[in-house]
């Protein structure tokens, strides 16, 4: 299980990543979508852990992205956003959307769930 | 103000602090998910130093640091927030418009960034300027001159805030890296506050500069 971290607060995936490493998951970072994309590019990751708010490109315009050139790929998304419109964007992704500052029993628990899930259909 | 027009200032001015609020709201959780993952972490560590050996007090000391430092910043947004929203207790009072521009910048700093823009206050040229004005009038001022800015997604623009003297005027200076400053919008609300506020907009011959013109500073 491969899983990439995007999100532009690099303390924050940084320790993330640190975390799941402690639990044995392999977790990388990027702080940048064009990051994102170009480490996408170089590793097959199972599963991206977006934000939803990043300087440039929007987690979901990065989702596009990947899952376009990566249908294989699972998501989950984070966010520090509770407005309505934004809560139904995340939700019409048909991915798991976790509102920060995140438990991280529950982030293992969306992880592992969404990683046994069978593919969904996505809005 | 007639009627007509503080029903738009009302509704306009309502929109804008609900925009300020959600987007310092933001910054705060995101402060708060940094911590949260430190703190996780420092846990972690110490749970296996437990079971494997003792904890790299290095280490330990850099983690402490990096909540500390999260802490710092979020108290700084907070302030700057809490300024803010004090703001709109009197329609006139005495603004210092060197504290204006640099708690603005802070509680706006992530609506740039958002925009992959980096707004920054220039205190290089720190001059104290102080007036008498509705200061949540010329809030929503320096708002629209810097949605302006940043309305062209310029990703890589950097713009700096800085405040000067211009013989019985202050001034609001907008400095961007590139000539991004194209004419004001024609906008009824903006002429509005620009009317209440004797204020005036210009742009300089490079379009780098935007500059918010505020007559009647009080000496």
């Amino acid at each position: 299980m491969i899983i990439l971290l995007v999100d532009d607060e690099l303390e924050l995936v940084s320790a993330m990543s640190e975390r799941l490493n402690l639990r044995g998951i392999d977790a990388d970072y990027a702080t940048t979508w064009k990051q994102a994309l170009k480490m996408a590019e170089e590793k097959k990751y199972d599963l991206a852990v977006l934000d939803v708010k990043m300087p440039g490109l929007s987690g979901l315009e990065l989702w596009k992205l990947l899952k376009k050139d990566y249908p294989e790929m699972k998501f989950i998304f984070l966010t520090g956003h509770t407005s309505q419109d934004d809560f139904k964007a995340g939700l019409n992704t048909g991915h798991k959307y976790l509102l920060k500052p995140i438990s991280f029993d529950v982030l293992l628990e969306c992880i592992n769930r969404s990683l046994s899930d069978s593919p969904k259909k996505e809005g | 103000m007639n009627q007509k027009e503080w029903e738009k200032c009302y509704a306009r001015g309502l929109a804008f602090f609900g925009r300020i609020s959600a987007n310092v709201s933001h910054e705060i959780k995101n402060h708060l998910a940094v911590i949260n993952e430190l703190g996780g972490l420092l846990q972690d560590l110490s749970i296996m130093a437990q079971k494997d050996g003792p904890l790299d007090p290095v280490r330990v000391e850099s983690l402490a640091g990096n909540i500390t430092n999260q802490v710092a910043q979020s108290d700084h947004v907070v302030k700057a927030f809490n300024y803010f929203s004090h703001s709109v207790d009197r329609t006139t009072a005495s603004v210092d418009l060197d504290e204006f521009a640099q708690k603005m910048v802070i509680i706006t700093r992530r609506l740039a960034a958002v925009k992959g823009v980096e707004l920054a206050y220039d205190p290089e040229k720190k001059e104290h300027l102080s007036m008498v004005t509705n200061p949540f009038l010329l809030e929503q001022l320096y708002h629209f001159c810097l949605e302006h800015l940043i309305s062209e997604n310029k990703s890589g623009l950097k713009i700096s805030v800085r405040t000067a003297r211009h013989n019985t005027n202050g001034k609001l200076l907008f400095s961007c890296s590139e000539p991004v400053a194209r004419d004001m919008p024609e906008d009824d609300y903006s002429n509005l506050l620009m009317q209440q506020l004797k204020t005036r907009i210009e742009i300089s011959p490079d379009r780098k500069k935007l500059i918010l013109i505020i007559e009647q500073l009080s000496f």
